[in-house]
């Protein structure tokens, strides 16, 4: 695993270090961890767990954006993979190996269809999935009946609830998925060719690129992590709630993406750093419920968090930043101010 | 009512306008009475060269690789496109170089869409080793063993977020298919011996593509094709925006090429290189083919007078 060029991913780290510092001054006992009976318990554990739903969907939203894509849909697939899920349970009593996998399979098929409408009928990605992000819910409420199934089903639990290696599962489930991800696009040609189609479509093609099939298969896979993270909320809380499953989650997952220094225009992707920038949305939201802040103030201080890791990403104001010095230098020596005006540009 | 009237057909020019100014490259060549200007100066200002300066000219390189016994690789015939082109007809031997000359505009660089699958054809006949094919895509092209430099650098081959290496290996790995990976090291040797081989400064396989000069970049784009081995290169303004040297080096490379028997269709709007580089000049105007002249009796004069002749 390289991070050569990928100076930006330096820059999420940064602020995730940011962050854990502030608590590590501000917040008492924030970074207390303690074993009970084999298991872990603390903040820090709280954080990866509810980090695993941003994590997921944002894996899939890095390929798509890398793509030059996006998809608005990952929080009502999210929404129907619950309803499904519930359905075969409650309805079907279906075996848990049969509650898992075919609600990935119907929302990776829902990420073809993205991918359908992207690659061959060339909607924008932002309609073409707003299609989906409004129309998911209903779809799931309507496999639910619009009731909010609740349901007991131990070993379906385990994926939201259970603990692996002291651990909660939902940490390796986002860990494999990183791992499938990161070893699919970078051991194969996969990830080139996204970069590739992402930055350059016209150059793509003429190189001999499958530019459409790239798309397919990022709007798939963003629909089977959508799919999972599904899954890992409807077994959290033991019941799929069409209504608030997931629900905004699209935003946070784009969040992350760009946290981790993927640009929303397409080309290179960083999935360490989109991981990175999940885990500091939800460093955030943990910091922010524990300090019992004001849950409305939550948003603005995430929002001017975001702001702050995005300026610091863009090598333009860092560019600007670091003249500051030189420019207040030449006002004060009132020398020519145009020549600093210049060197802006 | 004054009329002012935009075009690079010259038929149009002398049918209509009373007066003509020429513009080439952003400045003002200067204004003329018709009536008074041949069509082979016109051409001329056009292209930016004075008539006696062709007329001294001297044609380089006389081992003519043109063998009329060598098969052909690629055989056109009525290939068109009702709006972009009018039928032409064309064959390329191997390791024979074949030019396409004629002014902006005349039709060159769509003839190279089309042979290469960017466009499609509405008419005409693709052959390759003497077996008809449709090439759908520019995807079915490279596997049939074509290769294309676009006159449009950054807007049609260069990936600019990825570094050279990635930039170099990445038609191979079109090729290769999604799965049919090189590993890193392959990728860094391949890198490593074209940057080598075409002289590509910089400062590493690694560096961004974007930080090199156009030149450097033209021999990126360039490499990325010979790194697939192709049968036929099709190379569009190679030498346009890159320095004297650079333009040396590339032209080099095509005769070296070609000596290989890699089978090059040569776009250019310079005349000299047209002339000194090719075995066959395929001469367009208009969207249309209006002659060819080999090797032998090829100079610029003939060149412009063929653009210029009355049709």
């Amino acid at each position: 695993m390289t991070f050569g060029r990928s100076r930006n991913i330096l820059w999420s780290l940064a602020a995730l270090a940011a962050v854990l510092l502030f608590n590590l001054a501000f917040t008492p006992r924030f970074f207390d961890l303690r074993m009970d009976s084999g298991y872990l318990y603390g903040n820090l554990v709280d954080i990866l767990n509810r980090a695993a739903p941003v994590v997921l969907t944002g894996l899939g939203m890095t390929l798509v954006i890398a793509t030059g894509g996006i998809d608005l849909s990952v929080g009502s697939v999210m929404a129907i993979s619950g309803a499904v899920a519930s359905i075969l349970i409650t309805v079907n009593h279906a075996p848990v190996a049969v509650v898992i996998i075919v609600p990935l399979l119907i929302t990776t098929i829902i990420g073809l269809w993205n991918g359908v409408l992207v690659a061959f009928l060339d909607i924008q990605p932002f309609i073409a999935t707003l299609i989906l992000m409004v129309s998911g819910r209903g779809i799931a409420q309507l496999i639910t009946s619009g009731q909010i199934v609740i349901f007991t089903d131990r070993p379906f639990q385990f994926l939201g609830e259970g603990d692996f290696l002291a651990l909660p599962f939902t940490v390796t489930i986002s860990l494999l998925m990183f791992l499938v991800a990161f070893l699919g696009t970078r051991t194969t040609s996969v990830g080139t060719f996204i970069e590739a189609v992402g930055s350059n479509p016209v150059a793509s093609s003429y190189t001999g690129i499958p530019s459409r099939m790239m798309k397919l298969i990022a709007y798939a896979f963003s629909g089977l992590c959508a799919g999972i993270a599904g899954l890992i909320v409807a077994s959290d809380i033991r019941a799929a709630d069409s209504n608030n499953a997931g629900l905004d989650i699209e935003l946070d997952a784009i969040l992350a993406v760009v946290l981790g220094g993927t640009s929303l225009a397409g080309g290179k992707f960083f999935l360490a750093g989109s991981v990175i920038g999940a885990l500091i949305i939800q460093t955030l939201t943990t910091t922010i419920l524990i300090r019992d802040i004001n849950p409305a103030m939550a948003l603005v201080v995430k929002a001017a968090v975001v702001i702050g890791v995005s300026l610091l990403q863009s090598s333009a104001f860092r560019a600007r930043l670091a003249l500051i010095p030189s420019l207040w230098r030449v006002r004060h020596e009132r020398t020519a101010p145009e020549v600093g005006a210049e060197s802006l540009e | 009512m004054g009329i002012v009237f935009i075009t690079h057909f010259i038929d149009q020019v002398y049918a209509i306008s009373d007066r003509i100014t020429v513009l080439r490259n952003g400045s003002l060549i200067g204004s003329y009475e018709a009536a008074q200007l041949p069509r082979v100066e016109l051409v001329a200002r056009m292209l930016g060269k004075e008539l006696t300066e062709f007329q001294r000219q001297d044609r380089p390189h006389e081992g003519s690789h043109a063998d009329d016994l060598r098969p052909p690789f690629l055989k056109i015939a009525g290939l068109g496109r009702s709006g972009t082109l009018e039928p032409v007809d064309l064959e390329v031997r191997r390791g024979e170089i074949v030019a396409l000359a004629g002014l902006l505009g005349a039709g060159r660089t769509e003839l190279a869409q089309l042979i290469f699958g960017v466009i499609r054809p509405h008419q005409g006949t693709v052959q390759i080793d003497d077996k008809r094919v449709a090439i759908t895509s520019p995807k079915k092209a490279v596997m049939l063993g074509m290769a294309l430099c676009p006159e449009d650098r950054k807007g049609q081959a260069l990936i600019e977020d990825l570094s050279v290496r990635e930039n170099i290996v990445l038609a191979l790995k079109a090729q290769r298919g999604l799965f049919g990976s090189i590993s890193r090291r392959q990728q860094e040797a391949i890198a490593t011996e074209y940057i080598r081989a075409l002289n590509i400064k910089t400062p590493s396989p690694e560096q961004a593509v974007r930080f090199l000069s156009g030149g450097n970049q033209q021999k990126v784009v360039i490499a990325r094709w010979l790194a697939v081995n192709p049968h036929l290169l099709i190379l569009d303004e190679p030498t346009r925006g890159i320095d004297v040297g650079a333009k040396a080096e590339v032209l080099k490379l095509i005769l070296d090429l070609a000596g290989e028997g890699m089978s090059i269709l040569f776009i250019s709007a310079e005349m000299e290189e047209v002339v000194n580089v090719s075995d066959r000049i395929v001469v367009l105007r208009d969207h249309k083919k209006i002659g060819e002249l080999a090797s032998g009796d090829a100079s610029i004069t003939k060149i412009m007078e063929t653009i210029a002749q009355e049709s």
